[in-house]
């Protein structure tokens, strides 16, 4: 059994390398010790398992085949609770019901990390949980294929699936280590299978010995290498984005209107491919921290989500129709001049309480002053414009919010501002946990506020979820508590509205990056979404429940984020930056993002276009492994259709290797045919003859043989020598045949320098 | 029968070499009691002109094989009796000068037989069993520089004691080379003892036996032996078994070509016995052993693991693949 140890061995080995190929999958390394684990687990207890069943003389046997991967499975089990749900498992390590449901909770968690991190991956515990199966299930099959099948160089097949996973999942150059690792690993099976073989010949002959299997070995490994080093760059590769940049939006090249603009025609995926921010406009404001850019209010919700009312009204900017700052509140005056770098828009992007406008060039902007949206009329629009702003920020404090009365039920703003389509019980139902209606409106707006921004309440910020503010949309964001800031400002905006306070969503722009001249940049990167709440006496005022990166966070010190105030002296939370779409607040989802749990790592999210790659990736795997009995079968039809006795015999003696039927290596036509006789039964003596006799007149005799149909006994043997093997040799005669892979090995040996032919 | 140059008989197409073979074969079945796979193999190598090394104990019936061959193909048959002080011109003849006639008269030696029986051919001086080995080679016999063709057929049945005995010169591997095939006789088994003992007390079945054949036949037989078809695949294998021969790990000397040629000849006879147009590698198999195995030479750690010849040409050819294609 030492050769069964030593292939087993062999194949703990070859995943652990294999699994190196995983390192680029991860930003930080915690991944490796739970697969490390596992992959130890399932092979020595397959080992231990065999051994014992060995010792008392039931190896072989299909019970005792059974039970080795059943202790399998049970061991990665047990590796999956102790290291990810410790607790309930029965003292930290074995298996309960408890664990394992716990485990499954993991591995789905795992499922949605999928979704919402790029590459490189914080290794968080359902990625790692998933990881760790998918490590622990390969090493479980190649360990089936190696040591209980005795091939190991099949089993080598699933590191291709190792390979698969950084190749489907990273950008960029892919790293040395994906290809290395599992050829190195390859090598390792292949040579277990080489030392496998010889060991299997020294039992029927002579003059073998294990050792001289490690040069070849080490030589096909070497070969193996090389080739995965020298095959990536031989094969073209596509670019980088390149994929996503296939679905986009077909403009030509150019700065097309999608990074730059807010326009309804938008096309959303455009944005996806961007991989460099475009600079979209130039601020020169006379305050440090100016507030949120504010393009278009979304003031209208319906079952297909936030959209634009009517721009009910058309007021001339030149001051005549700006609303003057409510009195008694305290606000800030800001005087900025903004200048319109690649952005490209019908809506001017201008600071809220806007006092005075005055753009260049001769387009006509008119002001809708009930949702204080700039826009251009006759296709006028923002390119190359520089306009500059005068506005009176509103700066209410807590207690002037805390203060604020309910509006009176017939005011045009109450009556406008909290319409809402009958609303999923799953978000009436939330409300209702949060709110009740003896709370002033600013109690309302601050349950609601702080519900979304509490980190305990678990919610975190995902680029993944489908992009919309739909009625369902909503509730799945408030049940599943992840999205980003379009479902964060849209799900605020309802519940307040749902709470009997007017709101409405805001799109536009966070106030950029600050340049060295002092002005700040604005990107597409920096567009965002936010609410704004309308209080009575004090107007809009804004509300941001998304979170935001510290660098882009604009300071509204009334709505402190109740997690910041939870921990107002740890680090700045993490965040997201967004860039709008469509009237519909679809927002763009090409940005960069830190989740909450991890301020200085980054993720962010998969395009589908890589979830296709994985679901390819798999169809391919898949096709790997039905590729044996495919080749097998079309090897099969071709010699059976020549007819030729050589081709009909070579089909009946694969037929017979693949079988594990005993046949003489080197027999002669007649003694091939007693071998398979033997096993075919003697009713079958005269096909086999007539086989053998045709074989015999074809090669030996001197005239040509005359034309018989070979094919009708051949089918006869076939099914004879079938019906006489067991079930598990006709599965894998049909699934992994081994005929076939003595046909690639024979067909290397023959194409490929070796050296000298060992001695026989 | 004497010396003379060969005559031709039937021509070959008109033998039936199966059914005169098994006609053969069944006289000499009549004295060499029990013994059908001798008997056989000592027609294969008659037909395939080649010589038979014979190596057992005495009285086991090596003489009566050679003899009972002679009868059956009613043939000359001539024996010679090896011993140290046997002179090479007992063996080749000797030229002697005619008192009355004053001039050398050559005197055939034993070889000028069709059968020549050379009795514990180890026992003689290597100097006189190189005489007969050149003769088996040479099928002539020069003396004073004037050549004398020999018999055809003719073939020698050399015995040779396999014990290690006081006196013996063990033949060279050179010399084994010229035989094309060893085998040893084996005790008959006991019923056939039995009835041996019973019909010698009565009369010696040798004398009984009558000629089913006669040396022109055989002459024939030989000729259609010698055309036998033999597929190219065919000498590729034989050529690969005694190329592995030489390149066996246990094996200090391989085959030799001449071992291949014999090797190739002997199956056709065997396949012309059985009745076959062609040769299959099955004749091959079966004749690789008594025809290869004398020749070859264990290394010292083979024969220190006691490993015969034998075992070592069954492994190379259960490693040598026969060919299945043109």
């Amino acid at each position: 059994m030492t050769g069964r140890w030593g292939t087993a061995t062999a194949v703990a080995v070859a995943m652990l390398l294999g699994s190196l190929a995983l390192a680029p999958v991860f930003a930080a390394p915690t991944w490796a010790a739970p697969v490390l684990l596992a992959v130890l687990a399932v092979s020595g207890s397959g080992a231990l398992v065999r051994a014992g069943l060995a010792r008392a003389g039931r190896a072989d046997t299909v019970p005792g085949e059974v039970a080795v991967p059943v202790v399998q499975v049970m061991a990665l089990l047990t590796v999956l609770c102790a290291v990810f749900a410790p607790g309930r498992a029965l003292v930290g390590l074995l298996p309960t019901p408890a664990s394992t449901v716990d485990v499954l909770g993991v591995l789905s968690s795992g499922f949605s990390e999928i979704r919402e991190q790029v590459t490189p991956a914080i290794p968080l515990d359902g990625l790692v949980a998933l990881v760790v199966l998918l490590v622990g299930t390969l090493t479980l099959v190649v360990d089936l294929v190696a040591v209980g099948g005795r091939q190991p160089a099949l089993g080598g097949l699933a590191l291709l699936v190792l390979c698969c996973v950084p190749v489907a999942t990273t950008t960029g150059d892919v790293s040395l280590l994906v290809f290395l690792g599992p050829a190195l690993g390859l090598a390792t099976l292949l040579w277990a299978d080489q030392r496998q073989r010889l060991a299997g010949r020294q039992r029927s002959g002579p003059g073998a010995f294990a050792g001289t299997g490690v040069l070849p070995a080490v030589r096909t490994g070497a070969i193996a290498v090389l080739a995965g080093l020298l095959l990536p760059a031989l094969v073209p590769t596509l670019a980088e984005g390149s994929f996503a940049s296939g679905l986009g939006t077909g403009q030509g090249p150019g700065v097309s209107s999608t990074g730059t603009s807010l326009d309804p025609d938008a096309a959303l995926r455009g944005q996806l491919t961007q991989p460099d921010p475009v600079d979209l406009l130039r601020v020169d404001a006379d305050v440090d921290d100016p507030s949120y850019l504010r393009a278009v209010a979304l003031d209208r919700y319906s079952e297909d989500g936030w959209s634009i009312g009517n721009l009910g009204r058309s007021e001339p900017t030149d001051g005549s129709a700006f609303a003057p700052p409510p009195s008694g509140v305290p606000t800030r005056e800001v005087r900025a001049e903004i200048t319109a770098e690649a952005h490209d828009d019908r809506f001017l992007p201008v600071f809220p309480g806007l006092q005075s406008l005055a753009v260049s060039g001769d387009g006509d902007w008119r002001l809708d002053p009930d949702s204080g949206t700039v826009f251009g009329r006759d296709d006028a629009r923002t390119t190359g414009l520089t306009w500059d702003v005068v506005s009176e920020e509103v700066r209410p404090t807590d207690e002037e919010l805390a203060a604020a009365r309910p509006l009176a039920a017939d005011d045009p703003v109450q009556q406008e501002y909290t319409q809402l389509p009958p609303l999923d019980p799953r978000v009436t139902d939330q409300l209702a946990e949060l709110v009740d209606g003896e709370q002033s409106p600013d109690q309302r707006v601050r349950a609601v506020f702080d519900f979304l921004t509490d980190r305990a309440n678990g919610f975190v910020y995902s680029l993944s979820t489908a992009p919309g503010t739909t009625g369902d949309d909503l509730a799945d964001f408030l049940q599943l508590r992840r999205g980003y800031c379009e479902q964060y400002a849209g799900a605020m905006a309802v519940l307040v509205r749902a709470s009997g306070v007017p709101a409405r969503v805001v799109l536009g722009y966070t106030p950029g990056q600050r340049q060295p001249d002092g002005s700040r940049l604005v990107t597409n990167a920096d567009a965002h979404a936010w609410v704004e709440v309308y209080y009575a006496g004090l107007g809009w005022v804004p509300f941001d429940p998304t979170p935001l990166s510290g660098a882009r966070a604009v300071d509204l010190p009334w709505a402190t984020r109740a997690d910041v105030a939870a921990a107002e002296a740890s680090a700045s939370p993490s965040a997201p930056t967004t860039a709008p779409a469509g009237p519909t607040a679809q927002l763009d989802r090409d940005d960069t993002f830190t989740p909450l749990a991890t301020d200085d790592q980054r993720a962010g999210g998969v395009p589908w276009g890589r979830v296709g790659a994985w679901g390819g990736g798999t169809l391919g795997v898949l096709a790997l492994l039905a590729a044996p009995a495919v080749a097998r079968a079309a090897q099969r039809r071709r010699r059976l259709r020549a007819g030729d006795p050589g081709a009909v015999w070579d089909e009946l003696l694969a037929v017979a290797h693949d079988l594990d039927v005993p046949v003489r290596a080197t027999g002669t036509p007649r003694q091939l045919a007693d071998d398979l006789g033997e096993v075919a039964g003697a009713q079958l003596r005269p096909e086999l003859l007539a086989l053998a006799g045709a074989l015999q007149a074809d090669v030996y005799a001197p005239a040509g043989a005359p034309g018989r149909d070979l094919a009708g006994p051949a089918h006869e043997v076939d099914r004879a020598l079938r019906r006489a093997s067991g079930r598990r040799a006709r599965v894998r005669a049909r699934a992994l045949p081994p005929s076939l892979l003595a046909d690639v090995r024979a067909w290397a040996t023959d194409h490929l320098p070796r050296p000298r032919a060992a001695r026989t | 029968m004497g010396a003379g140059s060969p005559r031709h008989g039937h021509p070959a197409a008109q033998v039936d070499v199966q059914a005169e073979g098994a006609r053969i074969a069944g006289a000499m079945g009549t004295v060499v009691v029990g013994k059908p796979d001798v008997v056989r193999l000592a027609l294969v190598v008659l037909l395939a002109e080649g010589h038979l090394l014979i190596e057992d104990v005495p009285g086991v019936g090596k003489t009566t094989l050679a003899k009972a061959m002679a009868r059956a193909v009613d043939s000359e048959v001539r024996r010679i009796q090896f011993t140290p002080d046997l002179l090479p011109s007992d063996v080749t003849g000797v030229a002697v000068f005619d008192q009355e006639s004053r001039t050398f008269e050559f005197r055939p030696g034993a070889v000028f037989a069709n059968l020549v029986v050379a009795d514990e051919i180890n026992r003689a001086s290597p100097k006189t069993q190189s005489a007969l080995l050149e003769c088996m080679e040479e099928r002539q016999v020069t003396v004073d520089g004037t050549t004398y063709e020999l018999a055809r057929p003719f073939m020698v049945l050399a015995t040779q004691n396999p014990l290690e005995m006081e006196g013996t010169y063990p033949l060279p591997e050179a010399q084994r080379d010229r035989f094309t095939a060893r085998i040893s006789m084996g005790y008959p088994d006991r019923d056939a003892e039995l009835a041996m003992l019973d019909d010698r007390a009565v009369v010696d079945p040798l004398t009984r036996l009558r000629p089913v054949a006669d040396a022109a036949t055989v002459r024939a037989m030989v000729d259609a032996v010698a055309q036998l078809h033999v597929a190219d695949p065919l000498r590729r294998y034989v050529v690969s078994l005694v190329e592995a021969s030489r390149r066996s790990p246990d094996l200090r000397l391989g085959a030799s070509p001449r071992a291949g040629l014999q090797l190739l000849r002997a199956a056709r006879a065997a396949a012309a016995l059985a009745g076959r147009d062609h040769v299959l590698p099955d004749d091959v198999q079966e004749l690789a052993a008594p025809v290869l195995a004398h020749r070859l030479l264990l290394t010292p750690d083979a024969a220190l693991a006691r490993r015969t010849p034998e075992r070592v040409v069954a492994e190379l050819l259960a490693a040598v693949p026969v060919p299945r294609r043109r």
